[in-house]
C-alpha cells in the first residue's frame, strides 16, 4: 500500500510536472493575474493529485486543464474583474471574421509581438476566451473542451468562432493603433 | 454560419473524414469559404508562434511541497487508522493494569478529611460483616477501653465495619455523661490532613471535622481517632481515660 501510493506519487508528479505550463499558462491567462494564476494551478495540482485514484489514464493534459477549467469558473471567475458582456450574444449569428475586415492578416500578425497578442486574448470575454486558450493553444479537441468548460459541443464550436473573431479584432486595433496599417485602407 | 463553424472545425481537425471532405470541396469552390479559412488558420497560427509558454518553477516548487504534506497527512492517517485499534488496546491494558495494581493500596499515609467525615457520619462504603477480620486484631486494641468503658461511666452504643481509602476500618459509638463521641480505629498508621499536633501532648493531632472536634494518634500500628462536639483538651482527657496513650 505505501509502495503504491509512492508510485502514484511518482507517476503523477512525472507527468504533473510535463504540463505544468500548461497549467500554469491556461490559469494565468484566464485570471491575469499572476498571484490568482498561482493559487489556481496550486490548487489544481492538489486537487488533481487527491483525485488521481480515479484518473482514467487516457489523456492528463485534458484531465487536469478541466480541473483548472472548473475551477476557475467555481472559484475565481465569479470575483473576476469586469463584466462579461461576451455571453450575452453567444446566440448570435456567426459573420466569417475575414468578412468584417479588408486588412492583410500579414499586417495584422507579422508585426505583433507575443505580449500583443497576449493582450489581446485577454481583452476577448472569459468564456470565448477560454474555448480559445483550451483548443489553439492547448491544443485539446472540442469533447475535452466541451468537457472541461461543462457546455456543450456545439458551444464549443460558437464560442472558438467568435473568439477567434474577437481576438483577430483586437490584433486589428492594435496594429492601427501602432501604426502598422491605416484604418480601412490596405497597405 | 454552419460553413463557418465547419471551417474553424476544419482548421481544428475535428471533423470526420466525410465532412472534411465535403467542406475542403466547399472551400475550393468557394474564393469567400477560402479567406475565411486562411484567417482562421493564421489566427491559429498566430497564436501558436507568438504566445510563448508560461511557467514558474517556484510555483512548481511549491506545488511539490504542498504534495510532500498531502503525502505526510496520508501516512500519519493511514498509520492511525490502521493501528487505532491497537493503541486504543495498549492505552486500555496500560490503564487496566494500572487500576488492577493499585486497587486496595493506600497510597502514602495519608487520609483525606472527606473520606474520613464519610465514615465517621456512617456514609462510608459498608463492609459484609463475612469479610470484616477486625475482631480478633481489634482485641489487644481495644482490651484496655473495655477496661475502661467498664468502670468510668462510659458506654459503647454501636461498632459499625466501613471502607475507607480501602481499608476497612471500625467505627464506635461511645457515650459519656457530657455526650456522645466516635471513635475511629484504623489498621494501618496513616495521618489524618487538618490534624496538628497538640502543643501540651505532641503524639496527639487535634483540628476540626467539618462541626466536630477531632483527636488523632498512634496505637501498635493502628490510628485512632476520637471525635466529639467538645474542645480538644477534653477529648485528649477521654482518650487518656480509654487508652492512656
Amino acid at each position: 500500500m505505501l509502495f503504491g501510493r509512492r508510485d502514484n506519487r511518482e507517476s503523477f508528479e512525472r507527468q504533473a510536472e510535463k504540463v505544468f505550463p500548461s497549467v500554469f499558462g491556461t490559469a494565468l491567462r484566464l485570471t491575469r493575474s499572476r498571484e490568482d494564476a498561482e493559487d489556481l494551478s496550486q490548487e489544481a495540482i492538489v486537487r488533481a493529485y487527491e483525485a488521481y485514484d480515479r484518473f482514467d489514464g487516457s489523456n492528463f493534459k485534458a484531465w487536469i486543464l478541466r480541473i483548472v477549467t472548473n475551477l476557475y469558473i467555481n472559484r475565481y471567475r465569479q470575483r473576476q474583474r469586469g463584466p462579461q458582456l461576451a455571453s450575452l450574444d453567444e446566440e448570435g449569428t456567426i459573420e466569417p471574421m475575414s468578412a468584417e475586415s479588408e486588412i492583410p492578416d500579414r499586417h495584422l500578425f507579422d508585426n505583433a509581438l507575443g505580449a500583443e497578442v497576449e493582450e489581446a486574448l485577454a481583452r476577448v470575454p472569459v468564456d470565448f476566451r477560454m474555448a480559445v486558450i483550451l483548443s489553439d493553444l492547448e491544443g485539446l479537441p472540442y469533447q475535452d473542451i466541451a468537457d472541461a468548460t461543462g457546455v456543450p459541443i456545439g458551444t464549443v464550436r460558437s464560442r472558438l468562432a467568435r473568439g477567434r473573431a474577437m481576438l483577430r479584432k483586437q490584433l486589428e486595433g492594435f496594429a492601427t493603433r501602432e501604426g502598422f496599417i491605416k484604418q480601412g485602407i490596405d497597405e | 454560419m454552419k460553413d463557418v463553424l465547419k471551417l474553424h472545425a476544419l482548421a481544428d481537425n475535428q471533423l470526420d473524414p466525410l465532412e472534411a471532405a465535403q467542406i475542403q470541396d466547399a472551400i475550393q469552390n468557394d474564393p469567400a469559404l477560402q479567406i475565411e479559412y486562411h484567417a482562421v488558420i493564421n489566427v491559429k497560427d498566430c497564436l501558436k508562434t507568438k504566445v510563448s509558454s508560461v511557467t514558474s518553477d517556484e510555483t512548481w516548487r511549491v506545488c511539490v511541497r504542498r504534495l510532500d504534506e498531502i503525502d505526510r497527512t496520508k501516512r500519519v492517517e493511514g498509520f492511525v487508522g490502521r493501528y487505532a485499534w491497537a493503541m486504543c488496546s495498549v492505552f486500555f491494558i496500560c490503564i487496566s493494569v494500572t487500576g488492577w495494581q493499585n486497587h486496595g493500596r493506600v497510597t502514602g499515609s495519608s487520609i483525606e478529611t472527606a473520606d474520613l467525615v464519610h465514615v465517621m457520619t456512617g456514609f462510608g462504603k459498608p463492609v459484609p460483616a463475612a469479610v470484616s477480620p477486625m475482631d480478633g486484631q481489634l482485641d489487644f486494641i481495644m482490651k484496655r477501653a473495655r477496661a475502661a468503658l467498664a468502670h468510668k461511666d462510659m458506654n459503647m452504643l454501636d461498632r459499625q465495619p466501613a471502607q475507607m481509602n480501602g481499608l476497612q476500618v471500625s467505627r464506635y459509638v461511645i457515650q459519656d455523661r457530657w455526650g456522645k463521641m466516635m471513635l475511629m480505629v484504623i489498621p494501618a498508621v496513616v495521618v489524618f490532613e487538618d490534624l496538628s499536633p497538640m502543643e501540651e501532648n505532641p503524639g496527639i493531632g487535634c483540628g476540626k471535622l467539618g462541626a466536630l472536634t477531632c483527636v488523632g494518634w498512634h496505637e501498635n500500628g493502628y490510628t485512632l481517632a476520637l471525635l466529639g462536639d467538645r474542645p480538644p483538651g477534653d477529648l485528649a482527657t477521654v482518650a487518656g481515660k480509654l487508652f492512656q496513650p
